[in-house]
């Protein structure tokens, strides 16, 4: 478990160090105060599995319930629209996103569906995001909250999880 | 199951949808197209969709089980979010006020008081920007189930400080859990629930619920204090919460609560045990369930 303010203090340490600088097929990063958006292209693995994968999306916030970082995600696909001739950018919902996300030799990870409210602003809304179950979290990362924790996060969660 | 947690068990609401005109066929007028049921408030809207659809498929332009187009229910142009419990969406979305419901709605014992709402069909989309888990409606039980395992895996870990108890639940269990709310067996659902709520929690699953001014879902931090857990109150919790709302557990010292705390359709006293309030009135997917309803000028 890391606490709000540790959470906050290695965002910080992330956006210094400049840790996400090389992550492999990304658009754009932004780090604010309370959570990492990343867009990136979508990896072989995944295009090989669907050709109309277009690209990911990510956030990686404050989970207050696990007290551990959560990592939520989007997959967004290009569809031709067949009425208008055009093209569209949609989210790409699967029934089985186990299957389509993880490789085989990962199967302690769950996904899971969900309303979140990004920012902890009244008038902002929810929006459906996937997101990987956090419950063994601490298990999974090891060692102390004060060393790195968020970086051997990173390096599970997405860096290993999505081959970025 | 005591006395409480039977009558909560056995809460319902009457409830009317009404498709989408758009929707229906040429030809097809919306009053033949129209189901009423009467749904356990401890249940999710989604599971009566293959019966809406088996009753009104017919009348529809789409087909059902297109992957395209999502059902989706909305009450007074507000989006219906199927993933909680109908009890709390019913609650919140009109807003609820146990001591005029009587009065408002019950004149007569040959009236009957529904819920109204409208199903449509929306793409994944428009889904995503009105704040709607998308679903396949030929799979809106498997659905529903798996976003219940969820909420039951985070209700565990608060409850617990982690999510053991229920991942040590095999494949059997699971299913019969997941029975017993589909065919409202109190006493199989109590004997898999009482298995993950320990006795002594570590903190208490909560979410509360507002629509005014806005729509908004919060899960409140509640740490119980064990060494003094006659401290902790439905007002206390509500006071840290809101504090602009709540400033008295009752109003006889001359500043009034401009809200008062609904769960289960009932108004819940500000001066009872947190605890005793979520043994008795969690939801059945280990979340107690609060919305907020607002005083009137004329309460």
């Amino acid at each position: 478990m890391i606490s709000l303010e540790e959470f906050e203090s290695q965002l910080i340490q992330i956006n210094t160090n400049n840790y996400l600088q090389e992550l492999s097929l990304c658009q754009s990063i932004q780090i604010t105060q309370t959570r990492i958006h990343i867009i990136t292209d979508v990896p072989v693995h995944l295009v090989s599995k669907n050709d109309q994968l277009n690209s990911l999306e990510f956030n990686v916030i404050y989970s207050q319930i696990y007290q551990e970082p959560l990592l939520l995600f989007r997959i967004w696909k290009v569809e031709v629209d067949s009425e208008f001739g055009c093209t569209m950018k949609t989210i790409h919902i699967d029934n089985e996103i186990e299957k389509l996300i993880f490789p085989e030799t990962l199967d302690e990870f769950r996904i899971g569906l969900d309303l979140f409210q990004l920012d902890n602003d009244m008038t902002s809304s929810s929006s459906v995001w996937y997101n990987i179950h956090p419950c063994d979290t601490g298990d999974i990362i090891g060692g102390k909250v004060t060393e790195n924790y968020l970086e051997r996060w990173l390096n599970i969660y997405l860096k290993r999880i999505f081959s970025l | 199951m005591n006395v409480i947690q039977n009558l909560l068990w056995q809460g319902s609401v009457n409830v009317q949808i009404i498709i989408d005109s758009e929707l229906l066929l040429p030809g097809v007028p919306w009053q033949e197209t129209i189901v009423n049921l009467r749904l356990p408030r401890n249940s999710y809207l989604i599971l009566c969709i293959p019966l809406i659809l088996k009753q009104t498929g017919k009348f529809l332009k789409l087909q059902f089980d297109s992957n395209t187009y999502i059902p989706w229910f909305e009450f007074e142009n507000v989006p219906v979010y199927w993933n909680y419990p109908i009890g709390i969406l019913f609650d919140t979305l009109t807003g609820l006020d146990p001591a005029q419901r009587d009065a408002k709605y019950f004149k007569s014992e040959d009236m009957i008081y529904y819920w109204k709402l409208q199903l449509g069909f929306c793409s994944i989309t428009d889904c995503n920007q009105n704040g709607i888990i998308p679903f396949q409606s030929h799979e809106s039980n498997q659905a529903i189930k798996k976003y219940w395992i969820h909420q039951w895996k985070q209700a565990c870990f608060i409850l617990n400080g982690n999510s053991k108890k229920i991942m040590s639940f095999s494949n059997n269990d699971i299913e019969l859990f997941w029975q017993s709310i589909l065919e409202r067996d109190p006493v199989k659902f109590m004997d898999l629930s009482n298995k993950i709520i320990p006795k002594r929690p570590h903190r208490l699953p909560i979410v509360i619920y507002q629509i005014l001014p806005t729509i908004c879902i919060s899960n409140p931090v509640v740490i119980i204090d064990n060494t003094n857990r006659n401290f902790q109150t439905v007002f206390d919790l509500m006071k840290r919460e809101f504090p602009n709302y709540f400033l008295n557990v009752n109003n006889d010292s001359g500043t009034y609560n401009i809200a008062k705390v609904i769960s289960n359709g009932i108004e819940i006293p500000l001066e009872m045990k947190l605890l005793e309030f979520y043994l008795n009135f969690k939801s059945m997917d280990g979340f107690l369930y609060i919305s907020l309803s607002f005083f009137t000028q004329s309460n």
